[in-house]
């Protein structure tokens, strides 16, 4: 096994603590909120709703002109070298996405019955001690009520809603489904028509299925199969597998 | 990896998703900065209504702040995040399911590789984050440069605005302005201005793939949209169309 195996187990199976014990500590804040600001409890008056106001509009402006002034890049950079020096990619499991594809499929069948990296923490899948970007409000009060779409993030689907998902679906897919049998015998037809239904099922089918049909497609060759042909106006003389 | 044709009828997946209304942009913004509702106004001086671009998973609007500054503001369309995360869900058992098939073998790995790295496009504050850590690893690039967050919430990023062009747009101008002459394309593009799309993308594309781990999809979106702006003035005439600046705000959408 790797040490970068190893450190990555060992980085999932301590996510969680870290993560628990960490739970209280605040992110490396960009403004702090005016100590006139913290209010007790009871419904915002006018004034503490114009104080709100007035510190987010403030705290906007003021986080634009850090980043425009690149003190966000120098913060990011020191940011950076504490943290081993590579700014890390996060996936939205809450998981460093520096992982060896066998060892996620691994972890899925120990903590998930779907073959699915499990959500650790869905609204901000951070490790804490990154930079923080959003801000807070650390009055007692809320200033907007909560929003459906919002808090759905934390939901976990359950299988009554990916039945009538998969249902939904597959009234889409079932064009490209039901002449599956003809696309395996007929090059014409599927050359010609079936991989069109498809890409128009995926076109229908929503975000996720737009993105794996973008993925897929420029996991091709992208630029040997469109942009050479285009700038020097042939393709290329041997096939795509020999190129 | 899939046959080529399949892969032809993939690549016109675009992004021209429908916008969602200007009351559900409002709330998100509104309830992210918790700030009461109706009060947009009274932290920014104003906002487009009107979207610049919509994508799959989040749509663009323009603002002005109240000290002056345009920004771009990126609100993530109803239920996507839910809805991604059925899907994936869904694709995974279907790709479990399909797998033993000779032709089918790479689809599961694809499914798998595919949602967990891309995935993160669902929650926008993992999406500001990436901007960061790509504005970071491109520092030392002149050429090329992302748009800068500076605030982020699961469904909402404020961030610069950067004026640029889509790449596929650019061709699409040339093509038709060849096709006008009874040329093609690689007639009438200038040879600086291809052979700087040309490397400068490969080089852009690669390095976010191998180097900085990721994975882009569409990757013809964000190639020039952010390097379109220092390339020098086309130097022949060109019907207004080629040149009319479609600010184009948004990246991997």
């Amino acid at each position: 096994m790797t040490n970068r195996r190893r450190r990555s187990i060992l980085l999932v199976a301590l996510y969680p603590l870290v993560n628990v014990s960490n739970a209280s500590t605040s992110n490396t804040p960009i403004a702090t909120l005016p100590t006139s600001m913290t209010l007790t409890g009871g419904q915002p008056s006018e004034q503490d709703i114009q104080n709100r106001i007035e510190f987010v509009k403030t705290t906007l402006s003021d986080r634009l002109h850090y980043v425009l002034q690149g003190k966000r890049m120098l913060d990011f950079h020191a940011w950076i070298q504490e943290q081993g020096g590579e700014a890390k990619i996060f996936s939205m499991h809450g998981v460093d996405v520096n992982f060896e594809l066998e060892e996620l499929q691994n972890l899925d069948r120990d903590i998930n019955l779907f073959p699915l990296p499990h959500k650790i923490k869905s609204r901000d899948p951070f490790l804490p001690d990154r930079l923080n970007l959003s801000f807070g409000n650390n009055t007692q009060h809320s200033f907007h009520p909560p929003v459906k779409s919002i808090s759905e993030d934390k939901n976990v689907p359950t299988t009554l809603q990916l039945s009538l998902r998969a249902t939904k679906l597959s009234f889409h897919f079932a064009p490209a489904l039901s002449t599956a049998w003809l696309a395996l015998i007929s090059k014409r037809f599927r050359r010609g028509v079936w991989y069109k239904w498809i890409a128009h099922c995926l076109a229908e089918s929503g975000a996720a299925f737009i993105k794996w049909g973008q993925y897929v497609f420029f996991l091709t060759d992208s630029f040997c199969l469109v942009i050479v042909p285009f700038f020097f106006g042939t393709s290329f003389p041997s096939s795509i597998p020999h190129t | 990896m899939f046959p080529s044709a399949l892969c032809d009828a993939l690549s016109n997946l675009h992004n021209d998703a429908p916008a969602h209304p200007w009351d559900f942009t409002q709330t998100q913004v509104e309830s992210s900065l918790d700030i009461p509702p109706g009060s947009l106004f009274q932290v920014f001086k104003a906002f487009d209504e009107q979207p610049l671009a919509s994508g799959s998973v989040a749509q663009v609007h323009r603002a002005q702040l109240h000290s002056g500054e345009v920004i771009a503001a990126k609100v993530r369309h109803p239920r996507v995040s839910q809805l991604i995360e059925m899907d994936f869900r869904l694709m995974a058992l279907a790709a479990a399911a399909v797998g033993w098939l000779p032709a089918m073998r790479t689809v599961k790995d694809s499914v798998y590789q595919f949602s967990h790295a891309m995935a993160a496009q669902a929650h926008l504050n993992v999406e500001g984050h990436h901007l960061e850590v790509l504005n970071y690893n491109f520092r030392n690039w002149d050429t090329v440069r992302f748009p800068r967050p500076f605030y982020a919430s699961s469904s909402v990023i404020l961030e610069t605005f950067e004026e640029g062009r889509i790449v596929t747009g650019i061709l699409d101008d040339f093509d038709s302005l060849a096709r006008s002459m009874n040329l093609q394309g690689s007639d009438v593009i200038p040879v600086e201005e291809a052979k700087f799309i040309v490397t400068t993308g490969v080089s852009l594309y690669l390095k976010m793939l191998l180097l900085d781990n990721l994975m882009v999809s569409t990757i013809f979106q964000i190639l020039v949209i952010y390097i379109f702006s220092y390339l020098p003035s086309l130097a022949f005439p060109v019907s207004s169309p080629l040149l009319e600046s479609y600010i184009y705000r948004h990246l991997f959408m």
